[in-house]
């Protein structure tokens, strides 16, 4: 029996819309105003909440947004009358689910609470789906072109939070720039041979080479191939450029702090630090990056 | 259908008692009795001393109180003196439709007793 909890400073309407709704069926409960909804809400988490608007010490809007930020899942839906309506929009904005006018609450109220449920149900059905998703493959053929590289992080980014639910922004941020500083390497050092020596020494002559090589055989024709597949486990990024690539054995070690400071190290130092598996090809021009999503988070078990 | 006077909206109250039934819609009839009243004295109190906010925070709830029970020219005119409170009484104030509230009050409670005496 789904259960509704009625956010009510008014008891003989508090009393009317709960009963409508036990007579339907539901688990109804009611809480006088956003302090004792709150309350209540800490000791029994209900499916959906129905809250008035104006309302003596916590309104509508503040229990919109306190809900927001401590129980995303539970779905509000507001009920709203001539004198609320400014107020409602900005609970619309802040997140609430629906609304449904106390004018035509009686006709309104269970078409509006079920809608809200089975959209809601809906989201988690999806998320015992997502659980059923194994991997989703990607595959990118880049120009050398930089100015792609935010757009495809930021693209890779949503399908990682659409896909296997992982909204933790700073470890997808954390990921976009490690996979930022690898497609760059795989342009620049790999693709047009612009050697991190020449970045070291002069930025400028640096950006220069790497505009008339972009433009010049046979550095213009090759390609950077970045194959992502994401499951509910790991990122896995498989970036190969068509340079003559490297001796990975023959870089400073990007771990070691006397490197630090140095412009060329600083790309693996970040994609070593954020990634926890990072492995180049034996020719250099191919790197492999797993992140595992943990959905613990950081730290987390 | 419970039988009620022009001042309740038979088509709202019968809906209503249908969703909850006979002895849950008497409840709320009752706290509807023991509700009201203060919130229209709430009003004639805010009148008295030309309290705007006061006057349409009790409106607010009277409104739909009495829009859910189908009291209906009850729940309109709280609507229409709630809106002449929030507009700050500039062009028209609501004071002088205090009286006519109470009298509004009076008749829908008398139709709300006689739908109660009339149900099994």
């Amino acid at each position: 029996m789904p259960s509704v909890l009625i956010v009510e400073d008014s008891p003989d309407q508090a009393l009317t819309i709960a009963a409508m709704l036990k007579g339907a069926g539901f688990d109804a409960h009611t809480a006088k105003d956003g302090v004792d909804a709150l309350e209540a809400i800490g000791k029994h988490r209900p499916d959906v909440v129905l809250t008035d608007l104006i309302m003596p010490r916590m309104n509508g809007l503040e229990l919109v947004e306190a809900l927001t930020k401590q129980y995303r899942a539970i779905p509000v839906i507001l009920m709203t009358a001539y004198g609320s309506g400014e107020i409602a929009m900005q609970a619309l904005k802040a997140g609430a689910a629906s609304y449904v006018s106390k004018n035509r609450i009686a006709q309104d109220i269970l078409d509006t609470v079920n809608n809200t449920l089975q959209v809601s149900q809906a989201r988690r059905e999806q998320a015992r789906v997502l659980d059923s998703l194994r991997e989703t493959e990607f595959r990118f053929e880049l120009d050398n072109d930089q100015s792609l590289i935010y757009p495809l992080i930021g693209y890779l980014k949503e399908a990682i939070v659409n896909r296997v639910g992982y909204e933790d922004e700073s470890q997808l941020t954390q990921l976009g720039i490690a996979l930022h500083e690898a497609l760059l390497n795989a342009m620049h050092h790999g693709n047009l041979a612009v050697s991190s020596e020449l970045r070291e020494q002069d930025i400028n002559l640096y950006l220069e080479q790497v505009e008339q090589r972009r433009s010049t055989a046979p550095f213009r024709d090759r390609r950077v191939e970045l194959r992502a597949s994401i499951s509910p486990v790991e990122l896995r990024c498989v970036i190969q450029d068509q340079g003559e690539g490297f001796d990975p054995a023959a870089v400073p070690d990007p771990t070691d702090p006397a490197n630090l400071e140095k412009p060329s190290g600083r790309g693996l130092y970040l994609i070593m630090t954020f990634m926890d598996e990072v492995r180049h090809n034996e020719s250099g021009n191919c790197i492999t990056m797993v992140k595992r999503i943990d959905a613990a988070g950081p730290g987390g078990a | 259908m419970p039988a009620a006077g022009d001042s309740i909206d038979a088509t709202t109250l019968d809906r209503l008692q249908k969703m909850v039934g006979d002895k849950v819609l008497r409840e709320i009839t009752e706290l509807f009795f023991e509700h009201t009243p203060g919130r229209v004295a709430a009003v004639r109190a805010a009148r008295d001393a030309d309290d705007l906010p006061g006057a349409a925070q009790a409106l607010h709830n009277l409104k739909s109180s009495a829009g859910m029970l189908g009291a209906k020219r009850l729940q309109q005119l709280a609507e229409r003196m709630e809106q002449l409170a929030r507009s700050g009484g500039d062009d028209e104030s609501p004071w002088p439709l205090v009286e006519q509230l109470e009298r509004e009050y009076e008749q829908a409670a008398a139709a709300l007793r006689r739908v109660g005496e009339d149900a099994p």
